[in-house]
């Protein structure tokens, strides 16, 4: 009788396991954002004079094209500081000339905590296709062993479509900067801005881990000789209005007192520069090409300044 | 170990394929193997507090050894003991802060400012299930219902036993102990049953609940910025949140332990499909309702009481029941409104006149009307569940009592006509023993079409892992 059953819940198995193991294929064999620029990153070490790290306002905001020095953008879409800091830790050893960093912090950056939404799945990618070494990923964790079963099954099949539609599913140029934020997402900016917001809403006021982890990649700098960039990129005025204007201040001034308390870093605030139009957004807080464009040339341009400046 | 976790995927198969291939040759030696892997599934949340659940099970283990030749005012001692220790583990974790702030609020009320210091202390997942587990052996052998064990083994892995463990069903003594006692034998059409239960299950919490949760979540944190039928939308997903969740959990321990040959009782059948508060409370959380009654209701008189005493009698338990699931009073505020609208439906239903017609007059019309009342009552019942004050609660049920109730309600509207499809596959269902018996299907090729479109459904729109709500209780 047991054996009866057996053999039915394995003939039963079999067609979920063949779509599990379709889909471990499809993650190990096609490139995806992680293994391109683990890649590129890998390629072009002696060469690379700028790093850029940080979540989706680096990735898709700042455009290497528009920096004077040879820089490669390895921000990522949710990648938090304590991704960052992984990454800097694993690389900065090979990368000879680097000169400068630029990190984005925007209104969560700081008090984000690691292994949070963000992480739920790309911790493995990080880990798997980025050859970093995850601390928050325990040894008992099987899902490091297996990426299908890391996303969520319609995830992996909108990732299947998008690959056998375009052939990629890299969303890089060969800098590694984001470029499929073209115009915008053709949603109202005041009707999105309350959404993201909350979205962004953590109610969470410690900084003090991402702070030490800002500040161990300072460090770490500093003995290479290297600038660090800590850039607030531009968001839409509607956005800011929803967020809590106390923990935007703190933010601002925590960044302040890195910049204050150590002689190369430099905090560019750009949240609601002056020169923001609302065709530079693709949604309230992501720049499009017009924008990425616009302020690369104007981080590009503080980064000359202040590199004459001292 | 969640049981929607790729983990319990994995320690399932490993666990079933020991207990049934390598731990088969006695039964004790099973118990043994159920004992300790029922430690390792709590131990992966907290092993520190795998010592509450050891205590509890010597305490009342031993507890009920001595009451069975014991008399008089040493048997009340016993008895007392066991209570005490108990109902003083939850009390400590679960209840300490909440009334010594409570009290301190209420000296605050009279200008007379009291300086305190909370325990702060992390619930243990769990606590109140198998607190009263316990418990409810110690009254039974108490009572002299049921022999006191000599076995150990089995009566740790009774208390412990991991498919129950941490969310219910709470199950008796009577039952389930002797379960332990029983050799097991494989059953195929048990096992079946089983997996029908756990895929039901996986479907109720992961397609349902945890898709609802994204909307709630939404919903109960800026209540302030939508229309009241938005707002009645969102109780309703809660509804069906709570519902999905805990019964989704339900399902997976019965069909989990029916696996590996044990019964559990039955703790939802189809509540939403209720005519009345009365059968609402005959349908949903079965274990624990059955719990108060046999436990509290009963020794307080029952129902064989003046209308006075009824009246104090359901009010106590459902005071109590709100307590139980969480020391806030937006808890004791559910509780309450259930005991007040309960009291109602049995004077209502005790009146001749509207006794006389219900027996008369049958209709579809009828169950529905009586189904929509009941639903109602209990969706506006649950925002007093959801909201993390009575405030709060008050502040959501006024902006749906607004004119913008009237209103077309924003976004998730295929998901709500998804969720009244289910309910209609519920109301076929409603005479099976669960959601995916379809053992009457005669074609294979259905049954099995059914069992993979419930999977993809599982795979396809699951994966927003949400804790088990219950868990906290």
């Amino acid at each position: 009788m047991m054996k009866v059953f057996l053999r039915k819940i394995l003939v039963f198995f079999i067609p979920i396991a063949i779509v599990w193991g379709a889909l471990e294929w499809f993650y190990r064999t096609v490139p995806s954002n992680y293994t391109y620029k683990h890649k590129i990153i890998k390629e072009r070490y002696n060469e690379i004079e700028t790093l850029i790290l940080g979540d989706s306002h680096a990735f898709f905001g700042v455009n290497p094209s528009y920096i004077d020095t040879e820089t490669l953008n390895l921000a990522n879409i949710s990648q938090s500081l304590y991704m960052d800091q992984l990454l800097f830790e694993k690389h900065e050893d090979s990368l000879p000339n680097l000169q400068n960093v630029i990190i984005t912090v925007g209104y969560y950056s700081l008090s984000k905590l690691k292994n949070t939404k963000g992480e739920i799945w790309r911790k493995y990618f990080y880990q798997n296709q980025m050859d970093l070494e995850i601390p928050i990923i325990s040894p008992w964790d099987v899902k490091q062993y297996s990426l299908a079963l890391t996303r969520r099954l319609n995830k992996s099949i909108s990732l299947v479509h998008a690959y056998l539609d375009e052939g990629t599913i890299i969303g890089c140029d060969a800098k590694g900067w984001g470029d499929y934020y073209d115009s915008t997402n053709g949603q109202s900016l005041d009707v999105e801005s309350w959404g993201a917001a909350k979205r962004h809403e953590d109610f969470l006021f410690d900084f003090s881990e991402n702070i030490g982890r800002l500040q161990a990649i300072i460090d770490a700098c500093k003995k290479k000789n290297c600038n660090v960039y800590i850039v607030d990129m531009p968001v839409y005025h509607g956005y800011v209005s929803y967020l809590n204007p106390d923990k935007l201040e703190k933010v601002t001034n925590s960044c302040k007192v890195l910049e204050n308390d150590n002689e190369n870093v430099r905090y560019i605030n750009l949240r609601q520069d002056y020169r923001i139009e609302d065709s530079d957004f693709y949604d309230p807080d992501h720049l499009n090409h017009k924008g990425a464009k616009k302020y690369t040339q104007i981080i590009n341009q503080l980064i000359s300044t202040s590199k004459n400046d001292r | 170990m969640q049981f929607n976790t790729v983990d319990f995927a994995l320690f399932f198969p490993i666990v079933f394929t020991l207990y049934w291939f390598v731990f088969n040759s006695s039964i004790k030696i099973q118990n043994v193997f159920l004992l300790i892997t029922s430690y390792i599934f709590y131990a992966f949340w907290d092993w520190r507090f795998l010592s509450l659940i050891f205590l509890s099970s010597i305490i009342d283990f031993l507890v009920a050894r001595r009451l069975k030749n014991s008399i008089g005012i040493q048997r009340k001692m016993l008895f007392g003991i066991s209570v005490f220790c108990n109902l003083g583990v939850l009390f400590v974790f679960k209840y300490f802060d909440f009334f010594l702030e409570t009290f301190v609020d209420a000296f605050l009320l009279f200008g007379k400012p009291i300086s305190y210091t909370s325990l702060q202390l992390v619930l243990p997942v769990g606590i109140s299930f198998y607190t009263f587990q316990t418990l409810s052996y110690t009254i039974d052998v108490y009572r002299k219902r049921i022999e006191p064990t000599d076995d150990v083994i089995s009566f740790f892995a009774f208390v412990s036993f991991f498919p129950q463990l941490v969310a219910g069903p709470i199950e008796r003594a009577s039952n389930l102990l002797p379960q332990f006692k029983r050799r097991r034998i494989f059953n195929i059409e048990k096992s079946v049953d089983g997996l029908q239960l756990i895929l039901g299950g996986l479907f109720k919490k992961m397609v349902i609940a945890d898709n609802c949760a994204l909307i709630v979540n939404n919903l109960f944190e800026n209540y302030t910025e939508y229309s009241g039928s938005t707002l009645f939308c969102g109780a309703i997903f809660f509804g069906f949140q709570i519902y999905g969740d805990f019964s989704g959990y339900s399902d997976i321990a019965i069909g989990t332990a029916r696996l590996l040959g044990f019964d559990l009782m039955k703790n939802f059948n189809f509540p939403y499909l209720s005519k009345n508060l009365i059968e609402f409370w005959r349908r949903w959380h079965i274990s624990l309702s059955s719990w108060f009654r046999d436990y509290v209701y009963i020794p307080l008189g029952g129902n064989r009481v003046s209308n006075i005493r009824l009246i104090d009698n359901i009010l106590i338990v459902f005071v109590v029941s709100g307590l139980w699931h969480g020391a806030n009073l937006t808890f004791l505020a559910w509780g309450l409104i259930h005991g007040i609208f309960l009291i109602l439906t049995i004077f209502l239903l005790k009146h001749s006149r509207i006794k006389a017609f219900l027996q008369t007059q049958k209709s579809i019309f009828l169950d529905l009307l009586g189904i929509g009342i009941t639903f109602f009552i209990v969706t506006i019942a649950w925002v007093f569940f959801r909201a993390e004050t009575i405030t709060e609660a008050f502040q959501y049920l006024q902006r749906i009592f607004s004119t913008s109730l009237f209103s077309l309600p924003q976004g998730n509207k295929w998901f709500l006509l998804f969720l009244i499809g289910y309910m209609l596959i519920e109301w076929l269902q409603k005479r099976r023993e669960h959601l995916l018996d379809i053992r009457h299907i005669f074609s294979k090729s259905i049954r099995y079409s059914i069992y993979y479109a419930v999977v993809f459904l599982v795979l396809y729109f699951g994966g927003n892992l949400q804790t088990f709500i219950y868990f906290q209780f």
